[in-house]
């Protein structure tokens, strides 16, 4: 059979933090702005501008150009909710566009945590109900219900996938990484290793087991072609790089090369015109890749094509988690230092204090889970990260934050406000009980 | 080499430098005469003879010798302020060592450059050197005039400007334009930070490819922690203790400590408050204190020794460093040595080289508030920069430093022969 190529894009946009001052808290002030010069409307408009809109049009058009071509998206749903909140004058435009790709019919649309968020590690049942929650939103959008499951941050670990293969998903995405492969080849469909789990797990995976006629005999794996994904997202635009300027001619040579059945290319979404500007000429090379394709008999399918049609072979073994971030592949990004771990405590904290608002459906109740759930986001950890705040250096990476330290001290006393107003509202709803 | 401050009569960090960096450079093979101005003689007498202490280590021909010329000045910073310790005033946590003197540099103290450059100058003149290791503009003169008898080159060392010391609106021009002189007439210059270097290049108009950065080390032994110190400052767990360290200068912004301290305050009876050091603006500093009524939560401790302000920065929750500018900051580093969580100034040298702290502009007096009262609701803010600061200490030394100003002195000296 012939080689194939295995897209997936993530869209996601944080609903960064306003400012919170101690001294002087806003009232009535959203958590949810961000601050100047990082609104979260000026992002959101920026990207879409730069990246959402030119690239989903080139892929709408490559989608009628080639009846071959297709890929497959994963958003978050706090991206899709900032396309409706700042629907004027681009979000509507956005979404519109991503509709009209999802009315093709050849695009999967993947699962993953509504709110972007690493809940599985501290609470599988908040994990559970956000997974649902994404389902039910992408339903709604697009009418598809997913099927095959990526994680944020592509972290992938033994139980989870045990768990995602119990709740009745046919497939999950993890990173290529040499640790877990039995052969350090990205490019084969993998068996997941399945492994034992907690009985308290049960109960839950019971009550949210996805009604699927027949449960596969076990939970195929595509892995992540990270040389290949990174040449594309990290160093397409890289003048220092030997490769430089990569043609998309030879690209598709060294996928023709690449040996196995599937190059499976992940990556972020805003690589194209964001992370890499259109005047690397990112557009123009994506836009030739599938005749490239064609001319060396290589064709392109979603996660569920690529499963369906090559056989899973070997297993991926990850009894430690793997994800795609860094030279690292590990957690340490968002879970490292003492303040990580404080802000992650205090998110389980939270919980607790809300679990008693869990099933009520007042408007109230429902607007602190969001806004609570809006805080699990993996950014904000992610911006708490001390591993490359190097001496008296500027800042290298993307945060809208001056340092690691502003970071947490904005996100914990946001939380403690939140916790402020969950009390209220516990006090007043007993007070009316009584 | 000629200094202005060095042990035991200094006041600031240009003393301790002076100690450490010419120890270092008679370690490195310099064979260093040091000519400082002989304050407070009663003081010293006993301590110190007058010529010639031999400090190198064992095996090497070369010693430093120090040559004390007699001023009529008490301090290297004196001044026509009063004394530090004010009885009328009561010092919860002072623990007596009040400051020989204080403040900003006095009404004669041109007289007194110019009676130093004379007599360093008579001091020298049956010695020869290859060139003259000048710091700052109070040296100057006297490096100018050996400089021209002798026609040696002369390297000058910039650890603090007019520009620092008094800002751009009440700037002294008299020293300005001494120090403009000298950064024109000296063959090379070492500035303490980048950010000083820029100071000479966008106020002196100093081209910037004859100034080196070097920063200043710290390698002072750090005693045992724990114990020893516990016993010297007595602080109840419930408290949280910020300090200030540095002279008590506008330069050092004492003034916008006090101001977040009162907004702290207000908001948070636990957190203390403790000013070390002395200088013009003590008498602010108690009226400050006095008229807002916070004796319960300000203390002023007056001038501190070696060992009782380390044991502060170990016991101490945070540090407060508001200056206006400051080419480098030794109590910055200092402080980030003993793992104390630092708030500091942008306008601060050291930021150069300490990566883990809380940048404030030392005006954003709600900001540091806002810091302060962060570090003590969260523990895992402070363990996490005490962690962090010190896992990026910065590894060079004294040692090292002087080693690139030797090789600066090789390079002097190869333009000036070849």
């Amino acid at each position: 059979m012939a080689k194939s190529i295995c897209f997936y894009f993530q869209i996601h946009q944080p609903y960064r933090l306003s400012h919170q001052p101690w001294l002087a808290p806003k009232a009535g002030q959203s958590f949810f702005d961000g601050a100047s010069p990082h609104r979260n409307r000026e992002v959101f408009e920026k990207v879409a501008t730069k990246s959402y809109i030119p690239m989903l049009s080139i892929l709408k058009e490559l989608l009628e150009q080639y009846p071959d071509f297709t890929f497959s998206l994963s958003l978050s749903g706090v991206f899709l909710e900032q396309c409706q909140e700042y629907a004027e004058p681009l979000g509507t435009k956005v979404l519109d566009l991503l509709k009209s790709i999802a009315r093709t019919d050849r695009v999967e649309f993947l699962a993953e945590t509504y709110y972007h968020s690493l809940s599985f590690l501290y609470s599988k049942l908040d994990f559970i109900e956000q997974v649902e929650l994404h389902g039910k939103v992408i339903k709604g959008l697009f009418g598809q219900k997913p099927q095959v499951f990526r994680h944020t941050e592509l972290l992938y670990r033994d139980d989870l996938a045990t768990w995602i293969y119990e709740l009745g998903y046919r497939g999950m995405l993890a990173e290529g990484w040499h640790t877990a492969l039995p052969d350090d080849n990205p490019n084969l469909v993998r068996k997941a290793h399945l492994c034992e789990l907690p009985p308290e797990d049960w109960d839950l995976i019971k009550e949210h087991k996805r009604t699927n006629f027949g449960k596969p005999k076990h939970l195929p794996v595509l892995t992540k072609n990270y040389k290949l994904s990174d040449d594309m997202a990290f160093r397409f635009g890289d003048r220092n790089w030997e490769s430089y300027p990569l043609l998309s001619e030879d690209y598709l040579e060294w996928i023709a090369v690449s040996p196995g059945d599937t190059v499976n290319l992940f990556m972020d979404f805003e690589t194209f015109g964001e992370h890499q500007w259109e005047d690397t000429g990112i557009f123009e090379f994506f836009k030739a890749i599938p005749a490239q394709a064609k001319a060396r008999n290589i064709d392109f399918k979603t996660p569920s094509e690529t499963i369906k049609a090559f056989p899973a072979q070997g297993t991926y073994h990850a009894p430690h988690w793997i994800s795609w971030a860094d030279t690292d592949r590990d957690l340490s990004a968002w879970i490292e230092n003492e303040m990580q771990h404080s802000a992650l405590g205090a998110i389980k904290e939270t919980e607790t204090l809300l679990h008693p608002l869990r099933t009520k459906t007042d408007r109230q109740s429902l607007q602190l889970w969001d806004e609570f759930r809006r805080l699990q986001t993996s950014d904000h950890l992610y911006y708490m990260s001390t591993k490359y705040w190097a001496d008296g250096d500027v800042h290298t990476y993307f945060s809208p934050y001056e340092s690691p330290y502003d970071a947490y001290i904005n996100f914990m006393n946001t939380l403690t406000l939140l916790q402020f107003r969950i009390q209220e509202v516990l006090k007043y709803q007993s007070s009316k009980n009584a | 080499m000629l200094g202005w401050e060095f042990p035991p009569i200094f006041s600031g960090g240009l003393g301790i430098v002076t100690y450490y960096l010419t120890k270092a450079l008679v370690d490195a093979g310099a064979d260093l005469t040091l000519l400082v101005p002989h304050f407070v003689y009663e003081k010293v007498k006993g301590k110190v003879s007058n010529r010639g202490i031999p400090f190198g280590q064992k095996g090497y021909n070369f010693t430093r010798k120090t040559i004390r010329i007699n001023s009529k000045i008490h301090s290297p910073y004196l001044s026509y302020e009063k004394s530090a310790s004010s009885s009328s005033h009561q010092f919860t946590r002072n623990k007596g060592t009040n400051s020989v003197d204080s403040a900003l540099y006095g009404h004669n103290l041109i007289q007194e450059v110019e009676r130093f450059a004379r007599d360093a100058l008579e001091a020298t003149e049956n010695e020869t050197y290859d060139l003259i290791h000048a710091h700052d503009w109070i040296t100057a003169q006297a490096a100018l005039k050996i400089k021209e008898a002798k026609g040696i080159p002369f390297i000058l060392h910039i650890h603090a400007t007019e520009f620092d010391r008094s800002g751009e609106t009440a700037l002294d021009n008299e020293i300005y334009h001494r120090e403009k002189t000298a950064m024109q007439e000296a063959l090379h210059i070492i500035t303490v930070s980048r950010y000083t270097k820029h100071i000479l290049e966008q106020y002196y108009g100093i081209d910037g490819s004859k100034i080196s950065v070097i920063y200043n080390a710290y390698n002072d032994p750090l005693p045992d922690e724990g114990t020893r110190y516990e016993k010297l400052w007595e602080k109840d767990n419930s408290e949280f203790w910020v300090i200030f360290m540095g002279r008590l200068t506008m330069q050092k912004g004492p003034d916008y400590f006090l101001a977040a301290a009162k907004k702290v305050i207000a908001r948070n009876k636990k957190v203390h408050f403790l000013i070390s050091g002395t200088g013009g603006m003590v008498e602010d500093v108690i009226h400050f204190i006095d008229r807002e009524k916070l004796h319960k939560n300000i203390h002023y401790l007056g001038f501190l020794g070696q060992e009782e302000r380390d044991a502060l920065y170990v016991r101490a929750d945070c540090m407060v460093v508001p200056s206006v500018s400051e080419p480098f900051g030794l109590t910055v580093v200092e402080g980030v040595k003993h793992s104390t969580p630092m708030i500091v100034s942008r306008t601060c040298g050291a930021n150069e080289i300490i990566g883990h702290k809380l940048s404030v502009d030392f005006w954003d007096t709600d900001r540091i508030a806002e810091y302060i009262l962060a570090l003590q609701r969260y523990p895992a803010l402070r363990r996490t920069l005490r962690k962090k600061s010190k896992e990026h200490f910065p590894d060079f030394t004294w040692h090292d430093q002087a080693q690139k100003i030797m090789a600066i002195y090789s390079q002097t000296l190869n333009i000036e022969y070849c």
